[in-house]
C-alpha cells in the first residue's frame, strides 16, 4: 500500500515537475517582439574590399525610387567668385582744395555743394585782409563741389580749405581684403561690383594693392577705379564685389552634391559593374559652386552619384540604426 | 452555514431572484463606467522632463540642462530609477516610479524639484512634465488639410504654414477642452513666425549691432497699462499700447538716428514672414501635411473620449477657414470597438454552447436557462468588481473567463437538484408539494455544494500565481487573474443563492427521471470501458504515467514566447536613418516610402510623424520615423482571405525597394508602449557606465565583439550614440584677444547668425507669433557663409597714437568697416559628435543589446558575463550592468518557480483536508497532470507556440481536473461508507457521476470553442488558452473517467490503513 502510493505521489510529482518546467523554463524564450518586430539586418549587402572600402549592392530601380541620379565624371571648367566688402570713395588723385591764398571775408559765393563746375569757373570773391582788395577763387580742375567749408561774411581762413572740388568721373571703389584671400586676389582680376541699387553688377578690374595691411583690421585694401558718367556711384556708400578667380579646367570634376563623408574619409560614391556602388575615398581640388576638382581616386568617365547622395550613405548605413 | 444560507434563499426565492436582477442593473450601470481599451496598459508610472533647449548640441544639453535635473529628481520616494536623454535641443528626463505609486503625487513631486531646479538652469529654457497619459493614450490622430483649389482670404494656396496655423490657434484650444483629453500634440507645417533679417553691411554703415536691433524690438513692442484715472465721478482706465501688429510696424521700429535722421529697421534689415527652425514634419500619403494628436488622460474611457474628440471635431469643422478639413486618420474606437465584439461574441456563443450543452444532458430547458441565467449574472457582478477595483476592461482581462468553467459549480448543484427531484417525484408517485420540491432542492444542493465550493476554491487557487506576476508581465495578466476570480466568485455567490431558488421558482412540474438518448448513449459506451479500465488497471496506470511523462517532454521542447502581442488592425512602420540625417532628407525619404506603400490594395493610408513633435512625448531625431499604416477593411481587400501576416510581408518588401532606411515593423500601441518602457527591449542588454564618450564607445565595442562570439547570440548591436555631423566654431582666442572680442560677443553673434533669436512676439489677437532675428539665408546656408559671417570689431583706439606708419588705408574711410570674417577669429570644422547621450541612474551608459536564439537565455547570460568578464577591460570608474528582458523572464521564472509550487502544495492541502486522507487527495491530484497532456496535445496538433497565454489555459485546467476528480472520489468515497465493497462503490459512483462529470466537462471545452476558433481582434490571445482548456478538459474527462477508478482500485484496499500523512511532503518535494 504504502510503496503504491508512494509511486502515485512520484508520478504526480515528475508530472508537475515537467509541467512547471514547461511553463516556466526559459529555453525557448520569448520572442514575441521578434515576430512582430522583424528587424532586419540590412548590413549584410554591405561588404568591404581589401582597401577596406565600403561596397553596397542597389538597383538603379531602387535608386531611382528615392531620387539618387548618376552622372559620368568629366572635365569641368571652374569658375569660383570671391566676396568683399568695400566702399565707394572719390578718387582722391582727382580731389583738390581750394584754400583761400590770404586770409580775409567772403564777399560772394558763387557755387554750392554738389554744383558742377568747369575749370576756372568762379566760386568765390574774398577780400583780403592784408590788401583789402578781393580776389577770386577759381575751379582748378573741372568737377563737383562736394564739400563747401565757407559762407558769406565769414572770415576765410587760409589754415582751411573752402571748397573741394571733386572730379566724379571715375570713382575708387576700395575693397578689404581679409588676409586669407589675399594670395588669391591679384592686380588686375576682374571684379563685379553690386552698389545694391538694383541696377545690376558693374566690372572693374583692380588697378591697384596695398602693399601695407591696416593694423586694426587685419586686412588689405584693393582699390578698382570706375567711370562713373552718370552719378550712379555715390562716395560714401558701401557696396559688395566679387571677384572672379581665374577660370581653371580640370581632367576630372564631379558635382558638389556628390561629396559625403564617410568615416572622416571625403568620398564620392561610385557606380561599379552590375548593381553595386563603392564608397570611393577621394582627394579634392578646387571647387566653385557647382563642381569640385577631383584630384585623386576617380578617374573621367567613371560614374558616380550625383544628387540625392546621402540616400545612398545612408544605405550604407541604416544597418547600424536604431529607434529608441 | 451555506446550508442556511441555501434554505433561506430557497425560503426568500423572489427576494433573490430581485436582487439578482438589481445585480444585473447595477452591473448594467457600471458597465458604462468601465474603462474599455483593447489591451492592457502595460506602461509604468512615469513623468517625463522635457526641457526645450533652442540649439543646444547634445553635449551641452547633457551638461546644462540633464545633469541638474536628473541630480534634483534622485532620492524622491518611491522612485525606481531615472533615465534620460540629450539630444539636439532637447534634454528628456524620465522618472520611473515603482508600480502603484499614484501618478499625480509622483508629479507633484517632480514639479517640486523641477522649482527647486529652475534657478540652475540656462535662461531661455523651458521645463515641463510630459502629459498625464500612458503608452495607450494616443487615441485620436488627424490631419489639418487644404481641399484642392482652395484659396486663403489672401488669395494665395494654403501653405503648410497656414495649416499650422489654424491647428494651432482654431483647433487645439477647442480639443483641449474635451473632458478626458489631457493634451493635443501636433506635428508638421510651419510655425508661423516673423523674421528680422539685418544686413551686416548696412548694420556696419550706421555702426549699428545686432544688439542693437534686439534691443530695438523689445523696446518697441509693448502694451502698457496706466491704472486709472477718475473724471466727473468716472473711472478711466489708461493703457498705452505699443504692440506692433504687422510686419510694417516692425519694420518702421526705430533702432537710432544718424546726424538727425531716424534709423528704422527697414533700413538695415529686411523684414519677412518666415517658418521656424522645426524639428518634426509630418506627412501622408505622400505628402507633408499636419497631424494633431489627442492624447487621454490616465485613467478614462478611451472609446468614450475618441468619440467625444471626433463630435467636437465635427463641431470644429463649422468654424474652420473655408477649404480646410480635417480627416480623421487614427481612431481608437474602431479597435476598441472591434474588441469588444470579439468579446461579446465569443461571450454570447459561448453561452449559447452552454445553454444547448445543459439542454441535452439534462433534458430540461428550464434547468438549463438557470444555469445559463447565471453567466450575466456573474458577468455583471464581475463589471461592477472591475470598476471597483479599477481594472479595465480588454482582451486580456475579459478574453480569459471561460463560462463554462464560471458555470460548472452551479452545473453540478442543478443536475442533483434534478436528480433529487427526480428521486423523490418517483418516491412518491407523483407531483410534490411546494415544500417537498423546496426540502429536495434543499438536500439537492447541499450535498454538492461542499464539492462544488471545493472546486471553486481549488480553480481560484490556481490562479493566486498569476497575481504573484510583476512588471510587465503582472500588468498583462494580473487583471486577468482578478477577473477571472472576481467572475468565479460571483459564480459561487450566485450557485448558493440564485441557483436554488431559481430551480425552486421555475423548475416545477415534472422533472424527468429517466436520462435522456444522449446519457443512455453515453452510459452504455463507458460501461464497458470501465469495466475494461478496472480490469486492467495496472496497465492503465503505467499508460497513464507514460503520457504525462511523454507529454511533458514534449512540452519542454515546445517554442514559447513569453507575452502575447495582440493585434491592432493596424501596421506600425518605423523608419530609422542614419544619424545626421537632415529633415528634408527624411521628408523626402518619407514621402517615397509612402507612395510605395499606398500602392499595396490593402493599405488604405499610411501617416508618418518624422522627428520630435511640439510636446516631445517621443523624442526623435529628424532620421527617425513614426509611420502609421491604416489597413482597409478586410472586405475591400482584394483577396479577404489574405492573412495579415502576408499583408505585413507586402509591407516589408516594398518598403525594402525605398533605399536609406532600416524599417521595424510594429503594431501603433505597442510601438508606443514600447519607447515609454524602453530600458532594453532585446533579451539581453549591456550597459557600459561611466564618464567619456569615447571610452565608452571603446568599450561597447568590446563587448559587442565578447558577445558576437557566443552561441545563440544574435542582432548584437551597439547603441549608436556618435555619428552626428557637428559643425564646431571653435574660437581662437588670441585672434579675439588682437581684435578686443569676446569670446561671448562672437558666440552671440553666431547664434543669432545661423540659429536666429527669438526678440518678442508678434499679437493677432489671441494668436501669437515670435519675432525672430537672424541672417538671411545666404549669408547662413552653408559652411563658407558660416566662415564669412561679419563679425564686428570694437571700436578702435585713436588712429594717431595707434598707427606708427601712416598707411595707405590709415586716410581711407575704409577703417569704418570695422568687422572680419568668423574665420579669422575661429576655426570652422565639421566633425562627427554624438549622436545622443543616454544615462541612467544619473551616470552615462551605452547599451550593446542582444538577442538570444537557439538557446536558452539563463546559460547564454552566465557564458555571456564571463565572456565579457575577461576580455573586457574597464577603466577605473567603469563599470557594467545587466539588463533587458532576461531580467524579467528571470525574475517571472524565479517567483513562479516559487509560487507555483505553493499554490500545488496549497491544492493539495485543500484536498486533504475535504477528503481527510492523502492517498485520496493524491488521487483526486492525479487529475492534474493527466489533464495537461491534453492541453500539450491540443497545442502541438493545432502547433501554437507555449505562452502565458497557454499557462493560464493549464492553471484553468488544473481547476477544473481536481473538480472533477473530486466530484467522483467523494461519491465513491460516500459509497464505500456506505459499507459497499470497493469494485462496486468504483463502478457505481463512476456511473452515477457520469453526468455531471460530462456536463461540466462539455460546457467548460464547448463555451471555449468559439475562442479557439475566432480570428477576430484579440483572438491571438484567447486561441492558445481556448485551445489549452478544450484539449485539457477532454483528456481529463477522459481520464477521470477512465484512469480514475482504475487507479481507484489499484491503491486503495477495502481496508484502509494507510499513512496519509507521508504524501504531502512527497508530493510537495515532487515539485522541485
Amino acid at each position: 500500500m504504502k510503496t503504491s502510493s508512494t509511486i502515485l505521489v512520484a508520478i504526480v510529482a515528475a508530472a508537475l515537475g515537467a509541467y512547471g518546467y514547461s511553463l516556466l523554463a526559459p529555453a525557448t524564450p520569448a520572442h514575441t517582439e521578434h515576430t512582430e518586430h522583424s528587424e532586419k539586418k540590412p548590413n549584410d549587402h554591405v561588404e568591404q574590399d581589401e582597401h577596406g572600402a565600403d561596397r553596397i549592392r542597389i538597383s538603379d530601380v531602387k535608386l531611382a525610387a528615392a531620387g539618387v541620379t548618376l552622372a559620368e565624371a568629366a572635365s569641368a571648367t571652374l569658375t569660383d567668385t570671391l566676396a568683399f566688402n568695400g566702399i565707394l570713395r572719390a578718387n582722391q588723385e582727382a580731389v583738390v582744395q581750394v584754400t583761400p591764398r590770404f586770409p580775409g571775408l567772403a564777399k560772394s559765393i558763387q557755387k554750392r555743394i554738389g554744383d558742377k563746375v568747369g575749370k576756372d569757373d568762379l566760386l568765390a570773391a574774398i577780400e583780403s585782409n592784408q590788401s583789402l582788395t578781393v580776389y577770386e577763387l577759381k575751379a582748378p580742375i573741372a568737377g563737383t563741389i562736394i564739400e563747401r567749408q565757407i559762407s558769406l561774411g565769414e572770415y576765410a581762413s587760409e589754415q582751411k580749405p573752402a571748397f573741394v572740388v571733386a572730379d566724379l568721373s571715375t570713382i575708387w571703389v576700395d575693397l578689404s581684403i581679409y588676409r586669407q584671400d589675399l594670395r588669391r586676389v591679384h592686380l588686375n582680376d576682374e571684379v563685379l561690383i553690386d552698389p545694391d541699387d538694383g541696377r545690376g553688377e558693374i566690372k572693374g578690374t583692380i588697378s591697384y594693392m596695398a602693399p601695407i595691411g591696416s593694423s586694426e583690421t587685419q586686412t588689405a585694401l584693393a582699390r578698382v577705379v570706375l567711370q562713373n558718367p552718370d552719378g550712379r556711384l555715390r562716395p560714401g556708400l558701401f557696396v559688395t564685389a566679387r571677384l572672379i578667380l581665374a577660370a581653371r579646367n580640370v581632367a576630372v570634376a564631379v558635382r558638389r552634391s556628390a561629396i559625403q563623408t564617410l568615416e572622416n574619409r571625403t568620398i564620392v560614391f561610385v557606380r561599379e559593374d552590375g548593381d553595386k556602388i563603392e564608397a570611393r575615398p577621394v582627394e579634392l581640388g578646387d571647387s566653385d559652386p557647382r563642381h569640385v576638382e577631383i584630384k585623386a581616386g576617380l578617374s573621367a568617365g567613371e560614374h558616380y552619384v550625383a544628387e540625392n547622395s546621402f540616400v545612398v550613405k545612408a544605405e550604407m548605413g541604416k544597418g547600424e540604426a536604431e529607434h529608441d | 452555514m451555506i446550508e442556511r444560507l441555501i434554505a433561506v434563499s430557497l425560503h426568500q426565492r423572489w427576494l433573490v431572484l430581485l436582487l439578482a436582477l438589481g445585480a444585473i442593473a447595477f452591473g448594467a450601470w457600471n458597465f458604462q463606467r468601465l474603462p474599455i481599451d483593447a489591451v492592457p496598459d502595460i506602461t509604468n508610472i512615469q513623468v517625463q522632463i522635457n526641457t526645450r533647449a533652442p540649439g543646444y548640441s547634445p553635449l551641452e544639453t547633457e551638461q546644462r540642462i540633464t545633469f541638474p535635473v536628473e541630480t534634483a529628481m534622485g532620492g524622491l520616494p518611491k522612485l525606481d530609477y531615472t533615465r534620460s536623454l540629450s539630444r539636439y535641443g532637447l534634454s528628456q528626463v524620465t522618472v520611473v516610479f515603482n508600480d502603484g505609486t499614484d501618478i499625480f503625487f509622483a508629479r507633484q513631486l517632480v514639479g517640486e524639484r523641477i522649482q527647486q531646479v529652475k534657478d540652475q538652469l540656462p535662461a531661455g529654457v523651458e521645463v515641463a512634465m510630459g502629459p498625464v497619459s500612458t503608452g495607450l493614450g494616443e487615441i485620436f490622430m488627424y490631419t489639418v488639410e487644404a481641399k484642392t483649389g482652395a484659396k486663403t482670404q489672401g488669395g494665395h494656396d494654403y501653405s503648410l504654414t497656414d495649416l499650422r496655423t489654424v491647428q494651432d490657434w482654431i483647433i487645439k484650444p477647442q480639443l483641449r477642452n474635451v473632458p478626458g483629453v489631457i493634451e493635443v500634440n501636433t506635428i508638421g507645417g510651419f510655425e508661423r513666425q516673423f523674421h528680422v533679417l539685418p544686413d551686416p553691411g548696412k548694420l556696419m554703415a550706421y555702426r549699428l549691432g545686432f544688439r542693437d536691433v534686439m534691443t530695438a524690438l523689445a523696446a518697441n513692442n509693448a502694451n502698457v497699462g496706466a491704472g486709472y484715472i477718475e473724471r466727473n465721478g468716472e473711472q478711466y482706465l489708461v493703457r498705452s499700447p505699443g504692440q506692433v501688429g504687422n510686419i510694417s510696424e516692425i519694420q518702421d521700429i526705430v533702432i537710432g538716428s544718424r546726424g538727425g535722421n531716424p534709423v528704422r529697421i527697414r533700413d538695415v534689415a529686411t523684414v519677412t514672414e518666415g517658418r521656424d527652425l522645426r524639428t518634426g514634419a509630418a506627412t501622408r500619403d505622400g505628402e507633408e501635411t499636419v497631424l494633431g494628436t489627442a492624447m487621454l488622460l490616465i485613467g478614462e474611457n478611451s472609446r468614450t473620449v475618441a468619440r467625444r474628440v471626433a463630435a467636437r471635431l465635427e463641431d470644429i469643422a463649422k468654424s474652420l477657414p473655408d477649404g480646410v478639413v480635417t480627416r480623421t486618420v487614427y481612431d481608437r474606437t474602431d479597435l476598441v470597438e472591434a474588441t469588444i465584439r470579439t468579446v461579446r461574441n465569443n461571450l454570447l456563443e459561448g453561452a449559447a454552447l452552454v445553454v444547448a450543452v445543459l439542454f441535452l444532458i439534462l433534458g430540461n430547458i428550464r434547468a438549463a436557462l438557470v444555469v445559463a441565467c447565471v453567466i450575466p449574472l456573474s458577468m455583471a457582478m464581475t463589471i461592477t468588481g472591475m470598476v471597483e477595483t479599477k481594472v479595465s476592461a480588454n482582451l486580456m482581462s475579459l478574453g480569459a473567463i471561460d463560462f463554462g468553467i464560471i458555470v460548472d459549480g452551479a452545473v453540478i448543484i442543478v443536475e442533483n437538484c434534478l436528480r433529487m427531484l427526480a428521486a423523490a417525484q418517483r418516491e412518491k408517485g407523483g407531483l410534490l408539494t411546494t415544500s417537498e420540491r423546496l426540502h429536495a432542492i434543499l438536500r439537492g444542493s447541499s450535498e454538492v455544494i461542499k464539492p462544488s465550493l471545493f472546486g471553486t476554491l481549488i480553480i481560484a487557487v490556481v490562479y493566486l500565481p498569476v497575481l504573484t506576476l510583476t512588471g510587465v508581465e503582472g500588468k498583462m495578466f494580473t487583471p486577468m487573474a482578478l477577473t477571472v476570480l472576481m467572475a468565479l466568485g460571483a459564480a459561487v455567490l450566485f450557485s448558493i443563492t440564485f441557483v436554488p431558488a431559481a430551480v425552486a421558482i421555475f423548475v416545477t412540474g415534472k422533472v424527468s427521471e429517466h436520462e435522456n438518448l444522449f446519457m443512455r448513449m453515453a452510459k452504455r459506451a463507458y460501461l464497458p470501458l470501465l469495466r475494461f479500465a478496472i480490469d486492467n488497471r495496472l496497465a492503465v496506470a503505467v499508460m497513464a504515467a507514460f503520457i504525462v511523462v511523454a507529454s511533458g517532454i514534449a512540452a519542454s521542447r515546445m517554442g514559447g514566447e513569453f507575452i502575447p502581442s495582440l493585434d491592432e488592425g493596424d501596421v506600425a512602420l518605423a523608419s530609422i536613418r542614419i544619424p545626421g540625417t537632415s529633415l528634408t532628407q527624411s521628408l523626402d525619404l518619407q514621402k517615397a516610402l509612402e507612395k510605395r506603400i499606398t500602392q499595396i490594395p490593402e493599405v488604405k493610408e499610411f501617416f508618418t510623424r518624422i522627428g520630435t513633435a511640439e510636446i516631445a512625448t517621443d523624442p526623435m531625431s529628424p532620421a527617425q520615423t513614426d509611420g502609421y499604416i491604416m489597413l482597409k477593411p478586410r472586405a475591400e481587400w482584394p483577396d479577404p482571405g489574405k492573412s495579415k501576416s502576408e499583408v505585413i510581408e507586402a509591407i516589408d518588401k516594398a518598403a525594402d525597394d525605398i533605399p536609406g532606411s532600416a524599417y521595424e515593423i510594429s503594431q501603433p500601441i505597442q510601438f508606443r508602449v514600447n519607447e515609454l518602457i524602453s530600458g532594453v527591449r532585446s533579451d539581453v542588454g549591456v550597459k557600459i557606465f561611466g564618464d567619456d564618450l569615447d571610452i565608452l564607445q571603446g568599450a561597447a565595442k568590446q563587448v559587442e565583439a565578447a558577445i558576437r562570439g557566443i552561441r545563440g547570440a544574435s542582432d548584437v548591436k551597439i547603441e549608436q550614440v556618435a555619428g552626428l555631423p557637428i559643425l564646431t566654431v571653435r574660437l581662437d582666442r588670441q585672434a579675439l584677444a588682437r581684435y578686443g572680442l569676446s569670446v561671448g560677443e562672437v558666440q552671440g553673434i553666431v547664434e543669432i547668425a545661423v540659429g536666429g533669436k527669438s526678440a518678442g512676439k508678434l499679437f493677432e489677437g489671441d494668436r501669437r507669433f515670435d519675432i525672430v532675428v537672424r541672417l538671411p539665408e545666404h549669408l547662413r546656408g552653408n559652411l563658407e557663409a558660416i566662415r564669412a559671417i561679419p563679425i564686428p570689431l570694437p571700436p578702435g583706439e585713436d588712429a594717431a597714437t595707434g598707427t606708427a606708419v601712416r598707411t595707405a588705408l590709415s586716410a581711407s574711410p575704409l577703417t569704418q568697416m570695422r568687422y572680419v570674417p568668423l574665420s579669422s577669429v575661429a576655426t570652422v570644422d565639421a566633425t562627427p559628435g554624438p549622436n545622443q547621450i543616454s544615462r541612467e541612474n544619473g551616470k552615462r551608459r551605452i547599451v550593446v543589446t542582444a538577442n538570444v536564439r537557439a538557446r536558452d537565455l539563463g546559460s547564454f547570460v552566465a557564458e555571456a558575463e564571463t565572456a565579457v568578464a575577461e576580455k573586457v577591460k574597464l577603466p577605473p570608474g567603469y563599470w557594467i550592468g545587466w539588463g533587458g528582458q532576461f531580467e524579467q523572464l528571470v525574475s517571472a521564472t524565479k517567483r513562479l518557480m516559487i509560487v507555483v509550487p505553493v499554490a500545488l502544495l496549497l491544492v493539495f492541502l485543500l484536498l486533504f483536508m475535504g477528503m481527510g486522507s492523502a492517498a485520496d487527495a493524491a488521487l483526486v491530484f492525479s487529475g492534474v497532470p493527466l489533464a495537461l497532456t491534453g492541453g500539450v496535445a491540443a497545442l502541438l496538433l493545432r502547433d501554437i507556440p507555449l505562452s502565458i497565454s497557454a499557462g493560464v489555459g493549464f492553471i484553468a485546467l488544473s481547476g477544473v481536473a481536481v473538480l472533477n476528480g473530486l466530484v467522483i472520489i467523494a461519491f465513491i468515497e460516500r459509497l464505500r461508507s456506505e459499507g459497499r465493497p470497493i469494485a462496486d462503490a468504483v463502478r457505481e459512483g463512476a456511473l452515477t457521476r457520469l453526468r455531471p462529470v460530462l456536463m461540466t466537462a462539455l460546457v467548460a471545452s464547448l463555451g471555449f470553442v468559439p475562442m479557439a476558433l475566432a480570428t477576430g481582434a484579440g483572438a491571438e490571445v484567447q486561441r492558445p488558452l481556448a485551445t489549452v482548456v478544450i484539449g485539457g478538459i477532454i483528456s481529463s474527462t477522459v481520464l477521470t473517467l477512465l484512469v480514475l477508478p482504475a487507479l481507484y482500485v489499484l491503491f486503495r484496499r477495502d481496508v484502509a490503513n494507510e499513512t496519509p500523512t507521508m504524501a504531502p511532503d512527497l508530493a510537495a518535494s515532487g515539485e522541485r
